[in-house]
């Protein structure tokens, strides 16, 4: 049996070998055998589940209908609910451009050991759970937490501010944890830009602001998508930012889908939402690939 | 007219001397090269006159203008750059007219003056090309037209051939030359390259360690050396170590170290006891079979390998002193000769091809 096995084994490797094409594949397929079992199958599987319907105590009852995505669209707390989370998403995305475009700027024209350090500085926050640092925010920005005690011990206000559980804290506290996710990748890609081109922009008569939106901008574009793509499809998808920070009307889609799933025991209606909320995601990065190009990710790193 | 011009220029980062205290003018239209090995400081002094780096100490004068602190987008400069720094994301056209566009000239115009120049470097049919999908030459000229098309007072290149073959080297050099002598335009050229700086320049500025070692045309600078430094730098050279042992008038007599007795045109005057240095051009060396012209600087040798390269034989010889020769002959000199290993010759050094320096 082994001896068969490798000699079919030996078989399919020779052929790919031969095949200058096919390598590629060969290299990939550990991780696409992953993905394949792990993330296809099982979606396929909701899939299959969102044109169920739910049965007695929660079972499944396999038919074909479209009755859960009807319902999904019917009811206005469900639509609220996916715009709500595209809407954070942007919202968040916009955020973590503004601020970590600049220090990735900094980073990126940054040598030596204080680079380094800068650098760990970002990627330590990632040693602590999320669920901590997202819980710390709780007793920041709570009614007996410091700001609030600060300001109304300087009489600034007279009651506490109600920070929390309000979309506030909730785009808040995904900044947090998303900001490296933008830095990172646009760090990158400045990084890249040679220093001869900033130069040379001076030498035919561009200042600093000039020569930034002109050279800098455009080239540090790759890391700009890859940094919002990433920051704005986790966003979309969070789960427990909103669910410590946010308040019942802040319920993202992922909430929504988690409690379909774990409390009122509607699989088909939970797969059903998992299915529109993927949609929607595709549906948005297709836009945004049309704007702005997804293939300028690709363009830094191999010149093509 | 000077055009440019360094007056007692220093560079430091932190205590190192990047360069030391030079002062230079530089007339209009004059091809201008700094030449030395990496890390001699010729970079850093054509940033200076960039305005990419500032000076420590000293005045830079650009058409009689102090421009310290004047910022590099302000000094109306060409610039061409090591690796070219082609914007990567701008086709040809788009990278041509930059400077043109930073100086809020009209569209029209800007199409015209960009079509101009782009015909001088022979580059018309490719202004939609992106610099990726450009050979290393044709990246080379756009980078010289995005230079010349703003009318700068002055062209910095910054060893802009260094990134091409061989062969293409030599094309852009002598390309590169024409398109400066049409434009007429003053040149500060950077190289490292002795060939590209004799063959191109009006004058070469020898650097070394941040300083100036001699100014002067090629021709001077390769026929009268003024230190060893220069005379090793430039061209191929044998060095030969001795002690003055005779002055009659210009022709001294020296004895070398190894026991070659040798006579020389001395330029100054050399006191006898004196330790010397000569150089030898390895093309000034001749070789015969026989030689019957000079009893004087003929000596006996052997040919310890040849090495054939084409247009050129290296031949090294040791003499019977012991002392060891590298020698170059062409193929129009040495058709009739051509020696073979282990073969013994007479070898010929005319007193005024040997260059004597101080020891």
């Amino acid at each position: 049996m082994k001896v068969l096995r490798s000699k079919f084994l030996n078989c399919i490797l020779s052929y790919v070998r031969n095949r200058d094409e096919l390598r590629p594949l060969l290299l990939i397929s550990p991780s696409a055998l992953w993905i394949i079992l792990f993330l296809f199958i099982p979606l396929i599987i909701i899939g299959i589940y969102s044109f169920s319907s739910r049965g007695e105590g929660g079972s499944i009852v396999f038919s074909f209908s479209l009755q859960n995505y009807k319902h999904f669209w019917t009811t206005p707390i469900y639509t609220r609910t996916i715009v709500k989370s595209v809407i954070i998403g942007i919202e968040v995305t916009l955020v973590c451009l503004i601020m970590g475009y600049f220090p990735a700027y900094y980073l990126g024209r940054l040598k030596g050991v204080r680079r380094v350090l800068l650098i760990v500085l970002l990627i330590v926050p990632f040693w602590t759970s999320i669920i901590i640092r997202t819980y710390s925010w709780v007793l920041i920005l709570g009614n007996q937490g410091p700001i609030n005690y600060f300001l109304l011990k300087w009489g600034l206000i007279h009651e506490p501010i109600q920070f929390l559980y309000r979309e506030f804290a909730v785009i808040l506290g995904l900044v947090h944890i998303m900001l490296p996710f933008m830095i990172l990748p646009i760090f990158t890609s400045i990084d890249r830009i040679d220093q001869a081109l900033l130069d040379a922009s001076k030498s035919l008569g561009a200042g600093n602001v000039r020569t930034f939106f002109e050279v800098t901008v455009p080239l540090s574009l790759p890391g700009i998508s890859a940094g919002c793509l990433l920051v704005f499809i986790i966003s979309v998808g969070a789960f427990l930012t909103p669910a410590i920070l946010g308040g019942p009307k802040d319920m993202m889609i992922a909430m929504l889908i988690q409690q379909n799933f774990l409390m009122l025991f509607d699989w088909p209606f939970g797969s059903a939402a998992a299915i529109i909320y993927l949609v929607t995601i595709i549906f948005v990065v297709f836009i945004f690939n049309k704007v702005i190009g997804l293939n300028k990710i690709w363009m830094g790193s191999n010149g093509k | 007219m000077i055009d440019v011009e360094l007056q007692g220029i220093t560079k430091r980062f932190g205590d190192y001397i990047a360069v030391n205290n030079i002062s230079l003018g530089i007339e209009k239209g004059e091809f201008l090269s700094f030449l030395g090995p990496s890390g001699c400081g010729k970079t850093t002094t054509l940033r200076m006159i960039a305005g990419l780096e500032e000076p420590s100490e000293g005045s830079i004068f650009i058409k009689g203008k102090r421009v310290n602190n004047v910022p590099p987008f302000m000094r109306n400069i060409g610039m061409v750059f090591q690796n070219y720094a082609l914007f990567p994301h701008k086709s040809v056209f788009e990278n041509v007219a930059y400077g043109l566009r930073m100086r809020q000239v009209g569209k029209k115009e800007i199409r015209r003056r960009v079509g101009e120049i782009l015909d001088l470097v022979q580059l018309s049919n490719l202004e939609n090309r992106m610099p990726r999908q450009l050979s290393g030459g044709q990246q080379q000229r756009v980078a010289l037209a995005r230079a010349l098309v703003i009318n700068p007072d002055v062209l910095l290149l910054d060893e802009p051939l260094s990134n091409l073959d061989a062969k293409l080297r030599e094309e852009m050099r002598v390309e590169t030359k024409k398109i400066q002598q049409e434009v007429g335009i003053t040149t500060i050229y950077v190289t490292h390259d002795q060939v590209e700086a004799l063959s191109m320049s009006d004058r070469i500025v020898i650097m070394k360690e941040g300083e100036i070692i001699q100014i002067g045309s090629p021709k001077e600078i390769y026929e009268a050396p003024k230190e060893s430094f220069v005379a090793e730098f430039i061209g191929q050279s044998n060095c030969l170590v001795g002690k003055v042992i005779a002055v009659k008038g210009e022709e001294v007599e020296i004895r070398t170290d190894t026991g070659l007795m040798i006579s020389a045109r001395a330029g100054e005057q050399l006191e006898e006891g004196k330790h010397v240095k000569l150089y030898v051009r390895v093309e000034s060396i001749e070789i015969s079979e026989r030689h019957s012209l000079n009893s004087k600087n003929v000596f006996e040798g052997l040919i310890e390998s040849a090495s054939f390269q084409g247009w050129e034989t290296v031949y090294y010889i040791k003499l019977y002193e012991g002392t060891r020769l590298v020698a170059k002959k062409n193929r129009r000199e040495s058709r009739r000769n051509l020696f073979e290993r282990d073969s013994r010759v007479l070898v010929f050094i005319r007193p005024e091809d040997l260059i004597l320096m101080p020891g």
